[in-house]
């Protein structure tokens, strides 16, 4: 039944990836939570396998006047977990089905994965619950393109939703996600002609909320739950992040290793004013931001093996990537001096306010960080938007084209991808600076795309066809009646919006 | 470009050479990070006075450019009411910064013992 969080005011979709092993499910979970500022928390995760589910939140856009409050929770793939994924399943409101589309045999087992989705859905009552069909890993070698995957998993669903994506990058997921959103409201919709919202405190309202759930569905002990508490109410505490020392349940005793409480889990400290001289670039303003920073609170948060970050939520950025751990100070600095040239080389694209920092994590080791202030990217510029009159939005896509343009060009020596999620505006100056972290050192140099309109081409028909699909109509109409003296960007956007409406009705009649 | 450690022994070399050595470290232009460093005095902040003295370097190579001249920045010497300040460009990249006791030492024996162990910071 449809449920409103009265507390949020908000309508709670819940939003299930499903998948079998390896399809990249977690991986997506973690890119959308990396794209929409926030941390995926994983009850457990052994050899990098999710052992319950992923979870994550996000509260964003209006359904009949309330805010919509996503739930985002992906299933474990191994087959002795059937139960519960079986359990998540059945309470979707849609289904994005992630497959790995460049392992022929990994597709062709994906089809009885996916009957056995259909067949799961088939037996809930009301609407149909959606399911996108999302073909992973396209960045890989022999990947299979949407219309590969789609002959590939037959006529019975010759009719079901399919997009790409590159977990690994980010490409496609954030995309993915708003059009399964949008198929879950269409589905509530449906749901609401019958029935009415109904005012209730939902019962899962948090990952430890529906670990209990989860326990009182399968009948398996939760990991870390504490005992004697009734099931589906809310714990007195929320579970951590990174759980140390759980519990295998009984049908994994034996067939997995369980983690002990080791270092690996713990979450290291993140560096502050007090680094050590020669720890930090820049050496003076370096100082003064990490002071900033500190203000805020920070604390890290585990978002994949080896991998921290902190700031989530606020106006800062920091993070330390699984390699940036060193257990000698000095192979730390030969690292931070590597990052500072390389840093210094891109100065003039860069944002202003950040550092690198290599701090003690309190464990023994040390660990660079890099600390950015936050700075609003395109993409959400142009979100910020949506309810603007047509002329405004086009003139903020006009400036998005001629920014990603010049930045498309001035990075093309360097590791700096540039995209509508990490470029920005150069505040009080024309012109853009990228506001995201700088790539991994051992990441390639970025190559420029041969065609930079048609990169741009496909940079914008991602936000209209997703978050700005509402506005494709009329920025359709409003460029046709200003055809003549119009901007040169004009055809490029008249493209992005051509482009971004193709999508989205192929999404609708499948 | 020397490990870190040979850095420091090498301006142990240069150190044993001036009456009044306060702090000398190796420092990459762009970014301003020292490289490697030797200082005799606890509160002598090495890493922001490189950082300074490297956006000093960047300015005079600046004003030569300004200048049209078709030369190269050898070092530049500042005397300080008690220090004197020595910056020596090792390569196009890096550069020495030292900085000396006035009452003890003068540019003359800086200058020499530097020159004299360059080799070592290439």
């Amino acid at each position: 039944m449809a449920a409103l969080d009265v507390e949020r005011d908000a309508v709670v979709v819940r939003v299930v990836y499903d998948g079998p092993p390896f399809a990249g499910k977690t991986t997506s979970v973690r890119a959308l939570a990396r794209s929409l500022d926030r941390v995926a928390e994983t009850p457990l995760e052994v050899d990098g396998r999710t052992i319950y589910f992923d979870w994550l939140e996000y509260t964003g856009g209006l359904f009949e006047g309330h805010r919509i409050h996503c739930q985002i929770v992906s299933v474990p793939g191994q087959p002795e977990l059937d139960a519960r994924r079986k359990a998540l399943l059945n309470i979707a409101d849609v289904v994005i089905f992630v497959v790995d589309s460049a392992d022929l045999d990994a597709l062709t087992r994906s089809v009885e994965y996916l009957r056995q989705l259909a067949a799961l859905m088939g037996q809930r009552a009301g609407p149909p619950v959606g399911i996108i069909v999302q073909a992973n890993k396209q960045d890989l070698p022999g990947s299979r393109s949407r219309e590969e995957v789609q002959a590939l998993l037959g006529e019975d669903f010759s009719r079901i939703a399919l997009t790409e994506s590159n977990a690994a990058t980010g490409m496609g997921i954030r995309e993915t996600f708003v059009f399964a959103v949008r198929l879950a409201l269409d589905r509530l919709r449906v749901e609401l002609e019958h029935t009415e919202l109904a005012l209730v405190e939902p019962k899962i309202n948090s990952a430890s909320s529906l670990l209990l759930a989860l326990e009182s569905t399968t009948g398996e002990p939760a990991a870390g739950g504490p005992s004697g508490h009734a099931p589906g109410a809310p714990p007195s505490k929320p579970l951590p992040l990174a759980y140390a020392s759980v519990a295998a349940p009984p049908s994994l005793a034996g067939a997995v290793r369980v983690p002990t409480a080791t270092a690996r889990d713990r979450p290291p400290r993140v560096p502050s004013i007090d680094v050590e001289s020669g720890a930090l670039w820049p050496p003076v303003e370096g100082r003064m931001l990490l002071h900033e920073a500190a203000a805020a609170g920070l604390v890290a948060h585990r978002i994949g093996e080896g991998e921290w970050a902190a700031g989530l939520g606020t106006d800062w950025r920091v993070h330390s990537s699984p390699s940036d751990e060193y257990k000698i100070f000095s192979e730390g600095r030969r690292a931070l001096i590597h990052w500072a040239r390389e840093h210094a080389r891109c100065v003039s694209l860069l944002s202003p306010q950040r550092c690198v920092a290599l701090g003690d994590t309190g464990l023994g080791t040390w660990r660079l960080w890099q600390v950015v202030r936050g700075a609003q990217p395109l993409r959400d510029w142009l979100i910020e938007s949506a309810h603007d009159p047509v002329q405004v939005l086009h003139e903020r896509l006009v400036e998005t084209c001629d920014i990603v343009a010049d930045m498309l060009r001035r990075c093309e020596v360097t590791r700096l991808c540039p995209r509508l999620s990490n470029i920005g505006r150069r505040p009080g100056r024309s012109g853009g600076q990228y506001v995201g972290l700088m790539p991994a050192l051992a990441a390639p140099p970025s190559r420029p795309p041969e065609d930079i309109e048609a990169e741009l081409v496909a940079q914008l028909g991602g936000v209209l066809a997703a978050e700005l699909a509402q506005r494709s109509e009329g920025l359709e109409r409003y460029l046709v009646e200003k055809r003549r003296g119009g901007s040169t960007w004009d055809a490029v956007i008249a493209s992005a919006v051509a482009a971004s409406r193709e999508a989205y009705f192929a999404h609708d009649e499948r | 470009m020397p490990a870190e450690k040979t850095i420091a022994d090498s301006f142990n070399k240069v150190a044993a050479e001036i009456p009044g050595f306060i702090a000398a470290a190796l420092v990459d232009v762009d970014s301003g990070m020292t490289l490697g460093a030797k200082s005799t005095r606890a509160d002598f902040d090495l890493s922001a006075a490189s950082a300074y003295n490297s956006e000093m370097v960047k300015q005079k190579q600046k004003i030569m450019k300004a200048l049209s001249l078709k030369t190269h920045l050898e070092d530049m010497l500042m005397t300080l009411g008690d220090q004197i300040h020595l910056i020596k460009m090792v390569t196009g990249t890096t550069f020495i910064y030292l900085a000396a006791d006035r009452a003890t030492s003068n540019i003359a024996i800086v200058r020499n013992a530097v020159n004299k162990h360059l080799q070592l910071f290439v």
